[in-house]
């Protein structure tokens, strides 16, 4: 499978914060969600990928070509959004676009004005004088309109109302229909992922903590209640994270029937959500 | 380049007008000294580049354009392709006010100034220190930022100007050669190497300065995360 993003012992050291060993790949055709608490370096990842930020070592190839050799080619092909806008906010949108679209030799005129239309954006209107919804999509907007294989959103529904962040997921899953884009979102909304993502990609603490299929990871975790007289030293280090109660304990396992072959009828196993698992995982060996 | 420049130009004109009537106004006032006037025009320059600069920082859009597809070389070349194009519409504007202010009969009785009309080295002495100005702030500009850039390049200034000062005041003392930095001492190595030799002297100085300030804003820049 071709892959459309590989990271590999990517690392950035800031004064009091290092990502470090960070490496994983993005097949073409599929959503990556990037996921982790707030601080833990998603945005750094992203900004890693964009070359707005110097990586300290490491190894990120875009379309199979390094990006940062093949700068100005690979972002062509790369449509954004940034977690905050940065434009000058006292344009219009019109004017914005204007800033914007000479950039991209594969801008598609007609595509931006049907989206400012589907996106109900008024064109003259001054970019500050817009709700945080409305900037986000006018971002989506200049995002798409390039008819880029690649999209990358850094925390693009947080703040933002139920109704538009499902509105944005549904524009997400039509943009990978025809199995030639890829889109890598980062969020710690992770319901937004459990409805669209293919694969998530797990960073706490500045390090990749997992990065599988979603399935996969959904299938294979799961989220085990039981008697406190089962969390044993043994049983502690099995679970990848744990919550100890008056009347029993919760936990993340990695592995469902290595828990069903340890503790059998003695517990009760769930699926777990995207959110047991970035709950248990950041407070990995406490007890929560 | 000029993408970039273009977008500047959407980004900052009516900032740049603003900048134009205010320089309008101080003008008038400096058109008695013909050092004055010539400051003020400098100044105008300064401040169109910094205008761009300081709306630039306001909206943090260098994350939006260091995300689109260019390279961080074509950034800065273009800042300074900009600065290029302001020093030749600011001179335009600055040479072209004082000429209008000289056709008025009233305000030409005030001048002091013994240069009516525009003179080769006093082109080139405008020309020279605007280039050398925004050459010496551009690399602490892209290598610390507007506010840390602005700040060293103030300090660096002022350093500039009381050697300058000293050392024109001890040349005096020593040698009676006290206009060694004023517009007569430029006419003076004018007459020395004859006109074409001394137009080439300059371009050639101002290209060096330029490239050598472009080299060193590149390599700051492309260290920059933002």
């Amino acid at each position: 499978m071709e892959n459309v993003l590989e990271i590999k012992d990517l690392r950035k050291d800031y004064e009091g914060f290092t990502l470090r060993d960070v490496s994983f790949s993005l097949p073409r055709g599929f959503i990556m969600g990037l996921i982790g608490p707030n601080g833990a370096g998603k945005t750094t990842i992203i900004k890693l990928i964009l070359n707005v930020v110097k990586k300290s070592a490491g190894e990120i190839k875009v379309f199979g070509a390094d990006s940062l050799e093949n700068e100005v080619v690979v972002k062509s092909r790369i449509g954004f959004v940034h977690d905050t806008p940065f434009f000058y906010e006292y344009l219009s949108l019109k004017q914005l676009k204007a800033t914007v679209a000479p950039f991209y030799k594969n801008w598609d005129d007609d595509l931006f004005h049907r989206l400012i239309r589907e996106f109900d954006l008024p064109l003259k209107k001054a970019f500050s004088k817009l709700s945080r919804g409305m900037k986000m999509k006018f971002a989506l907007a200049l995002a798409l309109s390039h008819r880029a294989d690649f999209i990358i959103l850094d925390e693009p529904t947080s703040g933002l109302d139920p109704v538009f962040g499902r509105e944005l997921l549904g524009r997400l899953s039509e943009f990978i229909q025809d199995e030639r884009k890829s889109v890598l979102f980062s969020t710690h909304i992770t319901s937004d992922l459990e409805r669209i993502a293919d694969f998530i990609t797990f960073i706490d603490q500045g390090r990749i903590v997992f990065s599988s299929a979603k399935d996969e990871i959904l299938e294979q975790w799961g989220v085990v209640k039981g008697p406190n007289e089962l969390l044993s030293e043994d049983n502690k280090d099995f679970f990848r994270g744990f919550r100890k109660r008056e009347f029993g304990f919760e936990a993340l396992c990695s592995s469902v029937s290595e828990a069903r072959r340890r503790f059998g009828q003695r517990v009760v196993i769930e699926k777990p959500s995207l959110e047991d698992i970035m709950f248990y995982m950041t407070r990995r060996g406490k007890d929560a | 380049m000029l993408r970039l420049c273009r977008k500047d130009f959407i980004a900052c004109r009516w900032f740049w007008l603003l900048a134009l009537v205010v320089y309008f106004l101080y003008g008038v006032i400096s058109i008695k000294q013909d050092v004055a006037f010539m400051a003020v025009g400098v100044a105008l320059l300064l401040g169109l580049v910094a205008l761009t600069l300081v709306v630039e920082d306001r909206y943090r859009t260098e994350v939006l354009f260091c995300s689109l597809p260019l390279k961080r070389s074509t950034i800065v070349r273009s800042r300074y392709l900009l600065s290029g194009f302001l020093v030749l519409f600011g001179g335009l504007i600055v040479f072209g006010y004082r000429h209008f202010l000289y056709s008025l009969d009233k305000v030409k009785a005030l001048s002091t100034n013994p240069f009516l009309h525009l003179t080769l080295e006093e082109l080139l002495g405008f020309v020279t220190l605007a280039a050398f100005l925004i050459c010496l702030f551009y690399p602490l500009y892209f290598r610390y930022g507007l506010g840390k850039g602005a700040f060293l390049f103030t300090v660096i200034l002022l350093g500039l100007l009381i050697t300058t000062i000293g050392i024109t005041a001890l040349l005096s003392s020593w040698f009676d050669t006290g206009d060694l930095f004023t517009l007569r001492s430029i006419a003076k190595v004018k007459d020395l190497l004859g006109p074409p030799l001394f137009l080439l002297g300059a371009v050639a100085l101002n290209l060096a300065i330029v490239f050598f300030s472009i080299r060193l804003s590149i390599r700051f820049y492309d260290q920059r995360d933002f």
